[in-house]
């Protein structure tokens, strides 16, 4: 079998969120989202690995808010649960977020998406930019 | 020969000429803003980007360039690539504008660039997607 080239994924668009749970695509555009894991899926087809998770936050919220963005796997015949994948915030800090120490493996058949956790009083409060991660094939 | 990839953002967008230039990640959805930060992904690996390609669907007047801008943390700029398009009035739209000209524009692991769309004049620019060839080292 033909080796995958190491890349980034990367989903983007200028946009806030408000307080609540929400997931998103791994690759493609931020807009719209969904309160369940299933609708932003995407399917992997080969086993790998995702690590090197970048997250560009526009907008931390109020200052007493938190946030969250997590890797969340569903394997074949399993449950979705969240990964070690995941970069925090609050205080209201912006700018770049990173997580370089995690990887989440994948086998062919997984699920995969990314879920948005946010406790920001203000409407939109929680702003992204994109996030970013590497996958590799193994 | 390295491994070879498209990076491609899209999505139709209208760049109207308030939007002073703005900004868009190499992959992803296609506009972020004026601001450079958030629209420039880390590279997580070393390459060079060549061959960019725009379709351009509308575009009512003036002149409009597409870079590539690469920060210099040497000295905190963003600096224009080199690789980019540019387009007016007289052309015909919709088009595919192409720059397979330029030399591959090398870069390293952690690396930021960002597209940066500039009007010229007052008016609209409708685009749909830019990408770009991307061969890892």
């Amino acid at each position: 079998m033909p080796t995958l080239i190491t890349r980034d994924y990367v989903v983007s668009k200028k946009r806030g969120f408000s307080a609540g749970t929400f997931y998103v695509s791994i690759i493609g555009s931020l807009e719209g989202e969904s309160n369940t894991q299933d609708d932003p899926a995407m399917l992997m087809k080969r086993s790998g690995k995702l690590s090197k998770l970048r997250v560009y936050i526009t907008d931390g919220g109020n200052p007493s808010a938190t946030a969250s963005v997590t890797l969340h796997k569903k394997p074949s015949g399993g449950a979705w649960g969240a990964t070690s994948l995941t970069i925090s915030n609050s205080g209201g800090s912006i700018g770049l977020f990173e997580d370089n120490t995690h990887e989440v493996t994948f086998a062919s058949g997984d699920l995969l998406c990314w879920e948005i956790v946010s406790t920001t009083t203000f409407t939109n409060g929680f702003a992204l930019r994109f996030i970013a991660t590497r996958v590799e094939d193994q | 020969m390295g491994e070879k990839v498209d990076y491609c953002v899209g999505g139709i967008r209208a760049v109207e000429s308030g939007d002073s230039k703005q900004k868009a990640p190499l992959q992803g959805d296609l506009l972020t803003g004026a601001d450079y930060a958030s629209a420039s992904v880390p590279e997580s690996r070393a390459g060079a980007f060549s061959n960019l390609r725009i379709l351009v669907l509308d575009h009512d007047r003036g002149d409009t360039s597409v870079r590539l801008m690469k920060y210099n943390s040497g000295n905190n700029q963003w600096e224009d690539t080199g690789l980019g398009v540019s387009f007016d009035d007289e052309d015909s739209f919709p088009q595919l504008f192409e720059d397979t000209e330029t030399e591959p524009i090398e870069f390293s692991a952690g690396d930021k660039f960002c597209w940066e769309i500039e009007m010229e004049t007052s008016g609209s620019t409708v685009v749909s997607y830019i990408s770009v060839q991307v061969e890892f080292d």
